[in-house]
């Protein structure tokens, strides 16, 4: 647990997140690695207000709060443009959540993926519309609650990490919050590379999976433990490595924390740990490929 | 002409939306309804070591590479570190939280690395504005010894009376060096004169020097042990044939013991029978065959402690439980015929001791050349003065030490209660307190209670004399397994030393057990989950979503925000280590 | 120099002699040859800017605002669909205030299916708070571009200039290109107040109260204002270093006309020649094309209008429901002055349909004869009409 890195931050306190977000607490750290030298494009989501009403600002870097869907598009903009100003340092980040991501947003990453375009891209996944209110996205997952899916929602979740690998970009990789080295790690290792650098970062919602506030740090831990949000590396689309090897504690542990989960029927519970089981498999035989 | 036409940028009336001021301007402190309290608190291993060591923070300074400043903690308390690192019975272990999860931390593994490897000197370092009064010390045991290390500490001019040639009492003389080697013994206790304590050996008091001219100091300590040792009964005329335990373990070269042939019977079930069964073994190179332990309690009762017990089973030493002499007279083949009988030993309903009940089912006489007899000590009542009033075979005494005569204080096996090591040390530790508080007209009820851990019997000495370094803590709260966030740790096996072969070990009177190595011990070292004791992991400064935790550059120490911590509570549930409370907050 | 360019290879010079310095296009007909152009010119070493080849017309304009707000002078190109899909960006450019120019060809919108000449694309954006041009030849169209980005970079507005399908972006003309050191001399580099930058960090566009929203927007209204003199400056301007003399309206022959024909666009080229034959003829007529169309010039307007008769208002365009949105601004303009002159609105030459000279003289010869303009646009010239003239 000891932090190797700087703790200077970049935002400051006084925001509007949540008590016990953890879509903030990912930001924090993002930014404690990412530095000073940084440029932000933030897009409609919780961020959105984190960031502050005018003329109130919580980031301590440069930031442009553009539309929805065009978080990688905007981010792509300001890399060109700092290509033509032959800035080699700064680095541009671009925040969104899930929706703006895997939904309304994916066009303009798939864009930006294909164009390698020199970005990081952040995707602070709470997996659903939580800044609206709680309205289920292609993020959320497998028999959640929301409030668009008040029985449980019958579609999987969209594997958007795979979906980045399969793009083959030089760097593509999961994140929790509650594995502040391995989040603050990995923006390091972005940082050095120049291209396309996809991170997907899981964001524990106390107001929306429906658990104590306080509970943050263990929904975040038990995500990985239960390889329900493996922590691993996608490079080129080929290179697999995981990056914390877990305890696979059953699914169970963590899904029936969170009131959005607690409908689920034994039937769910052995269906998603199937389903879990056989990716975490998967998984281990593509990280111990040459 | 053109550019005027561009609005004036004014601060006021800005044409386009870009930030000019930060998000601090909103003090979200307001909302919260409660607030985190930080606040270090007792670790189980701490509570229950007779001693109060405070391991958690050895454990911690060990960690970061500082074995002097490791040792240095257990100094605070136990100026024997090296001597328990051997032969502690390490109650600590039995209550590690780590045990809930998955192995216990090899605690006494650690005090004999950090006695090893460390290097203080010691000091007075808890000198108190004393007029330089003198404390005389009777018995240089480990309660002689502790309470003159702490009295010394404090400023105090202490001297030890020794009737021994050497110091060091029944850790000397009582326990073989194949537990205890000497050189370890001597390491500590000359770390404990470097105090500049005086000592005068083969000086017995009661009748070298009388206690009358103790009256010269301001306060005795009186620690002589149990010098009188329980005899199974009259023996005439087979007196060299019949020895005890404690007159062997003090020189076993002394008896002529070492033919193997020659058949010997150890009575008694406690660790002085072990331990002499033991040492017999080595001084026949290792032939047991003529060596039995024989006493009344069945294997599980025997007081012995298990671990030692069980080695000396690996030895293949013989024990005969449920067996009492009850007849001793000169042999027919063999220099001795005893005889034994069938006995159990059964817990008294009302009283609560445990009583030998012999069942009078069957009698044997075994022929042997000698007996050694361990089957307990008294209290040498003769020696010491009528004043000091004393009670079913021990000195008359209160929990912290207070005898019935003015300026009299006791500790140790003298006083009653467990006769072990680290009861002794923590006896001559409640002593200097108790002559402390006699000397400074100080309370001493209040004085133990305000320092006290948790329930137990013991209490810190560093908070006593107000050096609490840098967490405030709170030593009433002792930190149970489900305080303790586990998801933070991953598994371990717990790293355990080497053992010597029982068939090797058994002919020579080398240690039976090694210490860690270095690259054993990190591991270890880092098993230990600190309970209570802040290690700035940095957890609560990587959670909290809302910045508001900062670390005071000066003390060291953490807080919260009150302008903005929201009060969520994830600190709380990070720390892995129950530092970080919830309280109500409602200004 | 002189060249013989289409209106899209003149727009494309005229975007490149502006040195922009971060292009992002998505290619769509009729624009694509601009996209093109600017790639040739990339891949010989040329063009000076970077070009992002983007995914849709969405990401273009996202990535344009991001880049000029990181304070680097950037272009964009598209028509008809990728405009209307750039729509919520459009009001996000303006709203940041970002001087992006971007070149749009007014190509009719599905549905149904077309690719021809119709100016109901661009001016379905007039609520966007971008300055607006309606070019009618290939000259005009180089001109303008480079104009746009001294006025927009004085006023912090965007500028679209709007060429049409095929009729400008793929006729030759003649087409007299500037040096770059020319250009260069009259538009200097962008050097922006404030834009993304770690030295002095900011948020751009956070969420705003309902009153620093309304200041905010009508600023932008101010902006449009001042961009009247800005235009008027800036042709002035242009006059001394290039010879070409543009202005807000493009008047031909008004002053003593009976009838005013209004429009924008390539039917006001048709219309000159019309005119020239009335004229000959002895029919007091005469044009005004609208080439300033965002901000509206409405003094300019009235004071070219204020003397005749009857007016004929030519849209190549309609807001269903309504007219065509230049006789509808038009007559909004006048009623605050003036309340008695007719205005015939006439809707022609919708999906790119021909609008010929004879479709011209119809109009005329309609408004002519017609007593009362009709509350709603005649767009068949034909038929209905000499009926209604009969029965009036």
């Amino acid at each position: 647990m000891q932090s190797e890195l700087n703790n200077s931050n970049y935002i400051h306190p006084g925001h509007m997140a949540c008590a016990g977000c953890g879509e903030v607490l990912g930001i924090k750290l993002v930014l404690q690695a990412a530095g000073k030298n940084t440029i932000g494009v933030v897009v409609p989501s919780c961020i959105g207000i984190i960031i502050g009403p005018f003329p109130f600002a919580t980031f301590k870097i440069p930031v442009f709060h553009s539309a929805f869907e065009t978080a990688a598009s905007s981010a792509a903009g300001i890399s060109n443009a700092l290509l033509v100003k032959e800035d080699k340092e700064t680095v541009v980040i671009a925040f969104a959540g899930d929706g703006g991501t895997t939904d309304i947003g994916f066009q303009s990453l798939s864009g930006a993926a294909d164009r390698n375009e020199n970005i990081i891209y952040c995707c602070f996944d709470n997996e659903a519309y939580m800044n609206t209110g709680i309205q289920s996205s292609s993020s959320t997952p497998y028999r959640a609650w929301t409030m668009t899916t008040p029985l449980g929602k019958t579609l999987k979740k969209k594997n958007m990490l795979e979906i980045m690998g399969a793009h083959q970009i030089p760097y593509a990789a999961s994140a929790c919050p509650c594995f502040s080295d391995d989040l603050r790690k990995k923006i390091s290792e972005a940082k050095n590379i120049k291209g396309m650098k996809y991170i997907h970062i899981l964001s524990p919602c106390p107001t929306g999976w429906r658990y104590p506030e306080n509970q943050t740090p263990n929904i975040g831990r038990l995500a990985v433990e239960t390889n329900f949000f493996p922590l691993y590396e996608i490079r080129e689309g080929k290179k697999y490595k995981i990056t914390y090897q877990s305890k696979g504690f059953p699914v169970g542990d963590y899904l029936l924390r969170q009131r959005r989960f607690e409908h689920l029927t034994q039937e769910d519970l052995e269906m998603i740990q199937n389903e879990v089981n056989k990716n975490w498999e998967e998984l281990k035989r593509k990280h111990a490929r040459k | 002409m053109i550019r005027r036409l561009r609005p004036a940028l004014d601060i006021k009336k800005p044409f386009v939306a870009i930030s000019s001021e930060s998000s601090l301007v909103f003090k979200t402190g307001s909302q919260r309804s409660e607030k985190p309290v930080f606040m270090d608190k007792v670790a189980p291993c701490r509570h229950d070591c007779p001693i109060g060591i405070n391991i958690p923070a050895a454990f911690h300074l060990a960690s970061k590479g500082d074995v002097n400043e490791a040792l240095g903690v257990y100094l605070q308390d136990n100026p024997l570190p090296g001597v328990c690192g051997r032969v502690c019975y390490h109650p600590c272990e039995s209550k590690c939280n780590r045990g809930n999860f998955d192995e216990p931390i090899n605690i006494r593994s650690f005090e004999r690395f950090v006695a090893e490897h460390g290097q203080v000197d010691v000091s007075a370092d808890l000198r108190i504005d004393s007029d330089k009064k003198k404390i005389a010390i009777v018995g240089s045991g480990p309660a002689g010894l502790s309470a003159a290390y702490h009295l010394a500490r404090m400023g105090y001019v202490v001297t030890i009376f020794e009737a021994q040639p050497e110091l060091g009492g029944l850790m000397r003389y009582g326990i073989p060096s194949f537990r205890l080697p000497r050189s370890v013994l001597n390491r500590d206790i000359a770390r404990i004169l470097m105090l500049g304590i005086k000592t005068k050996l083969k000086t017995r008091v009661g009748e070298d020097i009388s206690w009358q001219d103790l009256q010269a100091y301001d306060a005795v300590f009186v620690s002589v042990g149990l010098q009188e040792v329980k005899t199974l009964f009259e023996t005439h005329g087979l007196r060299d044939l019949i020895l005890s335990g404690l007159d062997f373990l003090a020189d076993p070269m002394k008896w002529s013991l070492e033919d193997p042939n020659q058949k010997t019977f150890i009575i008694g079930g406690g660790n002085v029978a072990v331990d002499v069964a033991r040492t017999l073994l080595r001084l026949r190179q290792g032939n047991g065959s003529n060596i039995a332990i024989v006493c009344p309690e069945s294997r599980g009762q025997m007081p012995a402690f298990p671990e030692d017990l069980a080695e000396a089973l690996e030895e293949n030493l013989e024990i005969q439980n449920g067996w009492v002499p009850i007849g001793l007279d000169k042999g027919a083949t063999g220099l001795l015929a005893i005889v034994l009988s069938r006995a159990e030993v059964k817990k008294d309903e009302t009283s609560g001791h445990l009583n030998i009940v012999p069942m009078g089912t069957e009698n044997r006489t075994f022929e042997v050349d000698r007996v050694i007899v361990a089957i307990g000590q008294n209290l040498n009542s003769g020696v010491l003065p009528k004043e000091l009033e004393t009670a079913q075979g021990r000195i008359l005494c209160d929990q912290f030490g207070r005898t019935t005569l003015s300026k009299f204080f006791t500790g140790g096996d003298a006083a009653g209660g467990n006769a072990f090591v680290a009861d002794a040390i923590a006896g001559g530790k409640m002593g200097a307190l108790a002559i402390f508080c006699y000397l400074e007209e100080k309370d001493l009820k209040q004085q133990f209670q305000a320092n006290q851990l948790g329930t137990s019997q013991t209490f810190s000495f560093q908070h006593f004399l107000r050096d609490t370094g840098s967490a405030a803590a709170d030593l009433k709260r002792v930190v149970g397994f489900d305080q303790i966030n586990t998801l933070f740790f991953t598994d371990h096996p717990r790293m355990n030393p080497d053992v010597v072969d029982p068939q090797i070990r058994k002919k020579n009177f080398d240690e039976v057990i090694s210490g860690l190595d270095l690259l054993d011990m990190e591991p270890e070292i880092l098993r230990c989950f600190n309970c209570g004791t802040c290690i700035d992991c940095k957890n609560c400064l990587d959670f909290c979503p809302d910045v508001s935790i900062l670390k005071d550059a000066k003390s060291g120490t953490y807080d919260f925000v009150s302008d903005y911590c929201k009060g969520c509570g994830v600190c709380s549930v990070a720390c892995p280590r129950n530092i970080i409370e919830m309280k109500r907050d409602l200004e | 120099m002189r060249m013989l360019l289409t209106g899209n290879q003149a727009a494309a010079y005229g975007a490149r002699l502006a040195r922009p310095q971060v292009i992002a296009a998505y290619p769509i007909t009729p624009q694509s040859p601009i996209y093109e152009k600017l790639s040739e010119w990339d891949g010989k070493g040329i063009l000076g800017a970077r070009m992002m080849r983007v995914e849709s017309e969405h990401s273009a304009m996202a990535a344009c605002i991001a880049a000029s707000l990181t304070g680097v002078r950037t272009f964009t190109a598209t028509a008809s669909q990728g405009l209307a899909l750039m729509h919520e960006m459009l009001h996000y450019a303006s709203g940041m205030r970002v001087p992006i120019v971007m070149v749009n060809v007014n190509r009719s919108l599905a549905a149904p299916w077309s690719f021809w000449s119709d100016q109901t694309d661009s001016l379905a954006q007039r609520d966007t708070g971008w300055l607006q041009f309606y070019v009618a030849d290939n000259q005009e169209a180089l001109d303008t571009v480079i104009q746009a980005y001294s006025i927009s970079e004085t006023v912090l507005l965007p500028s679209m200039v709007v060429l049409e399908a095929f009729y400008t972006s793929h006729f030759s003309e003649p087409v007299e290109v500037p040096d770059q050191e020319m250009v260069d001399a009259f538009l200097p580099a962008f050097e922006p107040e404030f834009f993304l930058n770690p030295q002095k960090p900011a948020t751009f566009c956070q969420t705003v109260t309902q009153s620093q929203y309304a200041e905010f927007k009508l600023s932008r209204q101010t902006a449009m204002e001042n961009a009247l003199e800005a235009v008027e400056a800036v042709n002035k301007k242009f006059k001394e270093h290039f010879g070409r003399q543009y202005h807000l309206l493009n008047c031909y022959h008004n002053d003593d006309a009976e009838i005013v024909l209004v429009t924008a666009g390539t039917i006001g080229s048709t219309a000159r020649v019309v005119i020239d034959e009335l004229r000959a003829a002895g029919k007091k007529v005469g044009l005004v094309r609208i080439r300033l169309f965002r901000p509206f010039p409405k003094t300019a307007l009235i004071d070219s209008l204020r003397h005749t008769k009857k007016i004929a208002v030519i849209d190549r365009n309609i807001s269903p429901g309504q007219e065509g949105v230049f006789s509808e601004e038009l007559k909004s303009v006048l009623f605050s002055r003036i309340q008695d002159i007719p205005v015939f609105s006439f809707v022609l030459g919708l999906g790119g349909s021909n609008v010929s000279p004879g479709h011209i003289k119809k109009v005329i010869e309609i408004t002519t004869h017609m007593k009362d303009a009709p509350l709603n646009p005649i767009a068949n010239l034909e038929d209905d009409n000499a009926i209604r003239i009969k029965q009036q």
